[in-house]
């Protein structure tokens, strides 16, 4: 497992190097996205161009992934962001990844510009420019197609870009697979800009694991830990489509943009997905958990059409945020976005802000391109909006560029209604009732973003003693509540930066069930398969030195602090609508949230500003970054 | 007792742990390409198939094999392959109808599977019984009682009756 | 379809919700549509995504406008 390799590629010259990666390295970064973002920090020069040049682009593998672990399929893409400034990172599942290190590699790192479309094709220890222009203009289906037909195999892993990427649409996304995307700040946008339509990989080499016995002893554990619970068999039925109907009945769901915070119409609901629309369940690389839908509609509008998805996100973004109560649209615009390569998360923002100008007699059809943004007529609207963004045609283009420059753009107040954080468009949760989820969103080194630390079962409500022992110390059973949240959301931080390194699905871990995996279990994990003795502090303390990394990349190339780190004013003062009576009519306490971000800096070593301090960077070794190590 | 593993590639989710299994338990290594099942997808319809060797009563390979190196076992229901006496001709993977006997070009040997002695490692980690290890002589009767519950379905549709 | 788990979920004493406006338990009954939480009378419309687990669908009463 250590001894898969990194590839540097110069688009400008075609050169192609290759090194390994010490152990030293990986004792500090571990490999997957910490390992990214060290070389983000290492080899972009302060202030470069996101769409130029000096842009690199990172694909890495997790340390552990491919292995015998609990969802072990991730990869992770990462780049400095065209639609931020800031860390640009994203991550996804499916196959790509374990096929990189089947072909003994582990990290790419790509720098430069191509004069015309190339593609990169990696085999077993080699890597390969090849000419792109016969794909350039295909999707993201017919991209693989092509290129296993070229290629003469029909297990090459394509990871690419559509329509979106190619007109450096900010929020195009990079696609493999089926419906895998990494889709959160404009990935696919970098890469269109380098003309790389795509990463072509097919790996037939050893990965090697330290004591094989006990890592498939210990992965049998895990297994049962993970699979014989009842979260496991709601999970393997419902898909992350689980979370819809909790958070929407509790009313913690964004509907209309932000106009209601519970969508009471019922239409969207996983029962009805899986009478009418499923055909069964498939998997990531080495999963038993196979949460991925496979789905098929049979007649009507979209008769015919077939795929795999959706997921929670899909529900808030294309539906909930915009208010589409039809499933089928919400299919086949899941599919539309999975062709062109646009970021549904990012488009369903945009889109729901857009309609909520519309609706409110801010922008009127004279803006739209004569469409009708009624919000009844989101179902008709929907994809005509996305391919017009994906094509930067007409009002498209106004909005292709992202919430803030839109906003920008169309002016008359429309800011007040944009909703982002540090220029990354917002979650689909409402989080005025909930200051541990907030705080997250509002601190999350990429933007407005969930996943770098969402404590879900925060809403289990479960008891101080219980989470003493889970965490190390007491969380308040109260989600409502200010106190000890800060400590939530920082302790979550290290363990989603571990697992996101180790290239491993967050499902199979503490997000989804208390009684799932978390550092103990990954410290033996990464024993087991690696050699690599590292224990629960000892990962917990490489975990701060990467999100602190991430921290000061903000810092050195936008100068994020204390003021970037709250959510739009809209949170803070305006009233819940709807919801539980936990959930109704609150908004977020300013001075409490103040008190949470103090105590959340402190946990990370960094000043009341939010500025990692000297004797952090000292302490974790971070003062002598750029180090260029790798 | 003749046991076998029984496929259902409807349960079949593509993955692979069967494979990472299988070759880590078989070669010390994660590698698919060495794994004796392996797992054909058939995109873009999402289904996915394992294909294991199937141990033949009558079975091409040993057919084939010049050296003697493949023969069965009355007992286990096992093709056997004996290593020591292959010579890595390749006509046993030639001739297999379902490809699934391997050829491992470092070793210079082919490769298949031998059932893990009685304890097939894929079947105990394929997670939706998609691989069973079942007796060869109820395998037909639990195939029956599957077949036949179309039928029963059906008649508790039209009837409204339970067909218990 | 036949690919998807289920099974009896241990440890349970039957099949229960937690209601989401109080957090306390609520018993289930076999094939039920609808429950309302014993202890703040809140209604909820249920499914069930396997035979043996139960999920609360939304609320029946109580929807603001």
């Amino acid at each position: 497992m250590l001894h898969r390799k990194i590839g540097y590629i110069s688009l400008s010259s075609g050169q192609v190097k290759k090194a390994s990666i010490p152990e030293s390295v990986r004792r500090l970064y571990l490999g997957g996205r910490g390992l990214n973002m060290y070389l983000l920090f290492n080899h972009l020069e302060q202030g470069a161009d996101p769409l130029g040049p000096g842009n690199v682009l990172l694909v890495g593998a997790g340390l552990l992934t491919a292995g015998p672990v609990p969802g072990g399929s991730r990869t992770d893409v990462a780049a400095k962001s065209p639609l931020t400034g800031l860390v640009g990172d994203t991550n996804m599942g499916g196959f790509f990844s374990p096929e990189l290190r089947f072909a003994g590699f582990d990290h790419l790192v790509i720098k430069g510009v191509s004069e015309k479309p190339v593609y990169l094709w990696v085999r077993d220890g080699e890597i390969e420019m090849r000419d792109a222009t016969h794909l350039w203009g295909k999707d993201t289906l017919e991209t693989p197609e092509a290129i296993r037909a070229e290629l003469g195999d029909e297990d090459i892993k394509v990871l690419c870009i559509g329509a979106a990427g190619e007109n450096l649409v900010k929020f195009a996304n990079v696609r493999t697979g089926a419906k895998n995307a990494g889709g959160r700040t404009g990935m696919g946008c970098v890469m269109g800009s380098k003309k790389l339509k795509a990463v072509a990989v097919r790996g037939t080499l050893d990965i090697g694991v330290k004591y094989p016995r006990e890592a498939l002893e210990y992965y049998w554990q895990m297994q049962r830990k993970i699979l014989d619970s009842k979260t496991a068999s709601l999970f393997s039925v419902e898909g992350s489509l689980m979370q819809y109907n909790p958070t929407n009945t509790t009313g913690i769901l964004r509907v209309k943009n932000l106009g209601l915070n519970r969508m009471d119409d019922l239409s969207l609901t996983p029962d009805t997905f899986l009478e009418k629309y499923s055909l069964g369940s498939t998997a990531c690389f080495g999963c038993g958990m196979h949460c991925r839908h496979k789905w098929q509609i049979k007649d009507g509008k979209y008769g015919g059409l077939r795929g795999e998805g959706p997921e929670y996100y899909t529900l808030m973004a294309l539906g909930n945020v915009v208010y589409n109560t039809s499933w089928e649209t919400v299919l086949a615009a899941q599919y539309l976005v999975d062709k062109i390569g646009l970021d549904l998360a990012e488009a369903g923002n945009i889109i729901g802000w857009a309609m909520d100008l519309y609706n409110r007699g801010i922008i009127d059809k004279s803006d739209t391109d004569d469409l009708d943004l009624d919000w009844e007529n989101s179902s008709e609207v929907l994809l005509v909006l996305l391919e017009k963004i994906a094509n930067r045609e007409g009002f498209g283009a106004v909005l292709a560029d992202g919430i803030r420059m839109a906003a920008e753009r169309i002016g008359r107040g429309s800011d007040y209604y944009a909703l982002h954080v540090k220029g990354l468009g917002m979650v689909g949760t409402d989080d005025r009732a909930v200051p541990s989820l907030a705080l997250g969103v509002a601190t999350s080194t990429r933007g407005a973003d969930h996943l770098r630390s969402r404590p879900a079962t925060d809403l289990f409500g479960l008891p101080e003693e219980f989470t003493e022992k889970l965490y190390g110390f007491p969380v308040s059973s109260d989600y409502n509540a200010y106190q000890t949240k800060a400590k939530l959301i920082h302790y979550m931080e290290l363990l989603y930066e571990l697992v996101d390194s180790l290239g491993v699905c967050k499902y199979q871990t503490i997000f989804i069930s208390p009684t799932f995996p978390q550092f103990e279990e990954y410290s033996k994990l990464i024993y087991y398969l690696t050699g690599l003795g590292l224990s629960v502090d000892e990962l917990k303390t490489i975990a701060e030195r990467c999100y602190t990394l991430e921290r000061l990349f903000n810092y050195r190339e936008k100068g994020i602090t204390r003021n970037d780190d709250y959510l739009p004013d809209r949170y803070y003062t305006e009233p819940t609508p709807s919801g539980v009576s936990k959930t109704r009519g609150k908004f977020l306490d300013r001075a409490k949230f103040d008190e949470m971000l103090d105590e959340y800096y402190a946990l990370h070593g960094w000043d009341s500003n939010g500025v990692p301090k000297p004797e952090t960077l000292v302490e974790l070794r971070l003062d002598k970054e750029p180090s260029h190590m790798i | 007792m003749e046991k076998v593993i029984l496929i259902d590639p409807e349960k079949c989710t593509g993955c692979r742990i069967c494979e990472i299994v299988c070759s880590l338990t078989k070669e010390g290594v994660i590698n698919p390409t060495r794994s004796r099942i392996q797992v054909v997808k058939v995109d873009p319809v999402s289904l996915s198939i394992p294909v294991v060797c199937q141990q033949c009563y009558d079975a091409p390979c040993i057919a084939v094999c010049p050296v003697g190196a493949l023969s069965r076992h009355g007992t286990t229901g096992m093709v056997n392959h004996d290593r020591d006496l292959c010579i890595g001709c390749k006509s046993c993977a030639a001739v297999c109808p379902f490809g699934a006997i391997g050829i491992d070009t470092s070793a210079e040997k082919v490769f298949k599977c031998d059932l893990c002695g009685g304890e097939p490692t894929c079947v105990k980690f394929c997670e939706t019984k998609a691989l069973e290890f079942v007796e060869a002589s109820t395998l037909s009767l639990r195939q029956k009682r599957k077949g036949i519950s179309k039928y029963t379905e059906l008649l508790q549709r039209d009837t409204g009756q339970s067909a218990a | 379809m036949s690919s998807v788990k289920s099974g009896p979920y241990k440890g349970t004493h039957g099949v229960e919700v937690r209601c989401l406006e109080c957090l306390a338990r609520i018993d289930v009954a076999p094939n039920a549509k609808e429950v309302e939480c014993p202890n703040c009378g809140t209604k909820y419309l249920i499914y069930w995504p396997t035979p043996d687990i139960a999920k609360i669908k939304g609320v029946v009463e109580e929807r603001l406008p």
